[in-house]
């Protein structure tokens, strides 16, 4: 196989071709660091390229045995999942240099897989921002148009993916940040339920929000990653005990009887025209696969939002404040002003915000999964924006900014939801556009699976930026 | 919220905040503050957070 035809291949189809010897894991690996250094110019995406140990890597995989699923795949994460001893950046000034204590679970059971990582990638500092900007190592930008930002805090994941310098990667979403960067630069991707991918060795930014999922070209590829670092583990106490189903076999069932949900409220205020036309596109795209399209009515989502604010801002204000003590110059003003606004909020809001939760989600089951088995809805319901537009320092006109970025993908943080994430088309100015599937707590199942027959009948997943 | 108890909020944590982020701080939270105030008020006596951990196992499949 040549290297075009290679980077063109999902890791599902990598990993065959390399279990059928049609090509190997060296050849792999060659054509993806070539790639990544033709594009990370144009792109920053990436932090670290750990070409070596990858190469070498690659030639032991070529002689031993598959050892799973991804056996000689390179992959490639955000800066903050640790190995143990290396360095993780998280995107910031502050942790450049310190080893990290452990590995991540979730890097573990990748390379328990077979999966190869060739490096890690750009995000935002301390995953705290909605964008991609990074002030420390400079921002990282959309393939589909390098000014444009790429959505954040996944920025280099979502990157590197879209421009095939990549075949998957690891990002993580407390407010959206692996759905922000999937739609943005036209990946797939999946945010599993809260609690059911193990954070151990992971950058914690809020211990109630941060959720772990995989950036990827296919729907395909984002089950069979999130099935292979989901599960309970004993390094993290919140992670759920209960059994992974095998998603990869579930997703081959049709989707024909599906009640896919439009909300009636909040996804379509003040949405971008053509945002709207592709959501319709994709919605009859699943009527014509039999799914049954509902108009559903949501609860008021504006407080759900407001809420996660009061615990993501609190929970990182607290895990940053001796830092913000003593060495407040390290953080970007952007990152400074937001992390300090968390030292100002009352225990007895964060606490009320956490309250809350049960019932905001007990009241949105019955309102929308009586009803429906999904919902459907746009990721972002506005244009992509600019670099230029949205550098913006910490003031209350960046809270609106960023408030409208997220305005779509909070709700879901608060209330723990699974969200698949694919492609559904291109704005008029070839900026990529991506639908949410959004499924009741531990159904990642029925979003892949639809997700999955959503790319078996378009093509916007196949499609590449001309970088 | 007051910009003078968000900036002494800030700085019973030993950190110094910029004019531009306590007035950020400010306006920000009180938006906060409004949004959920009505929802805050009706929670019941016996809402507590792990109820969450509870709902999202009673709804799943």
């Amino acid at each position: 196989m040549s290297p075009d035809e290679i980077l063109g291949l999902s890791c599902t189809q990598l990993a065959a071709a390399i279990r059928e010897r049609r090509t190997t894991a060296l050849a792999s690996m060659e054509a993806v660091l070539e790639r990544a250094r033709e594009v990370q110019p144009k792109l920053n995406c990436f932090l670290r390229i750990d070409e070596d140990r990858a190469l070498e890597a690659a030639r032991q995989a070529d002689r031993q045995p598959a050892r799973g699923p991804l056996h000689g795949v390179p992959m490639a994460h955000k800066d903050m999942y640790y190995r143990e001893g290396v360095a993780s950046s998280c995107g910031s000034k502050i942790l450049r240099e310190r080893p990290a204590p452990a590995t991540a679970t979730a890097l573990e059971r990748l390379d328990a897989a077979g999966a190869i990582q060739f490096g890690v990638l750009n995000m935002t500092e301390f995953a705290l921002g909605p964008t991609g900007h990074n002030w420390h190592y400079g921002h990282c930008r959309n393939p589909w148009n390098p000014e444009r930002i790429t959505g954040g805090s996944s920025s280099g994941t979502g990157a590197s993916v879209a421009a095939r310098a990549n075949f998957a990667g690891l990002g993580s979403d407390t407010g959206g940040s692996i759905r922000l960067p999937a739609a943005m630069c036209g990946t797939s991707a999946i945010k599993p339920t809260y609690a059911r991918v193990s954070r151990a060795g992971a950058m914690p930014l809020s211990h109630s929000l941060d959720t772990v999922g995989p950036l990827t070209r296919t729907v395909e590829d984002a089950a069979l990653i999130a099935q292979l670092i989901s599960g309970p583990d004993p390094r993290d106490p919140t992670c759920d005990p209960r059994p992974v189903p095998n998603w990869v076999n579930e997703i081959e069932k049709p989707v024909k009887g599906l009640r896919v949900g439009r909300p009636r409220q909040h996804f379509y205020d003040e949405c971008d025209p053509q945002i709207a036309a592709a959501m319709g596109a994709s919605l009859e795209a699943f009527g014509r696969l039999g799914a049954k399209i509902v108009e559903v009515d949501l609860p008021e989502l504006t407080a759900y939002s407001a809420a996660a604010v009061f615990i993501s801002t609190a929970e990182a204000a607290t895990l940053h404040r001796e830092w913000l003590r003593t060495r407040a110059d390290d953080y970007s003003d952007q990152v400074r002003g937001r992390l300090m606004q968390g030292l100002a909020i009352p225990a007895t809001a964060y606490i009320d915000a956490l309250r809350l939760r049960g019932t905001a989600l007990a009241e949105f089951c019955a309102q929308v999964f009586s009803k429906v088995d999904l919902l459907h809805a746009p990721v972002l319901g506005i244009a992509t924006p600019t670099i230029a537009e949205t550098e913006l320092g910490w003031s209350e006109r960046t809270a609106a900014v960023l408030a409208r970025i997220t305005r779509l993908t909070r709700p879901g943080s608060y209330l723990g939801l699974p969200t698949v994430c694919a492609n559904a088309g291109y704005s008029r100015d070839g900026m990529p556009i991506g639908l949410q599937l959004v499924a009741r707590p531990f159904d990642e199942a029925t979003a892949l699976r639809a997700g999955h027959a959503f790319q078996r009948a378009t093509d916007w997943h196949l499609r590449q930026p001309g970088l | 919220m007051n910009p003078t108890l968000a900036k002494t909020l800030i700085e019973e944590h030993g950190v110094q905040p910029s004019p531009t982020h306590v007035e950020a701080t400010a306006n920000i939270l009180a938006s906060l503050f409004k949004t959920t105030a009505d929802p805050f008020a009706r929670l019941p006596l016996e809402a507590e957070p792990a109820a969450f951990v509870l709902e999202q196992r009673r709804q799943a499949p």
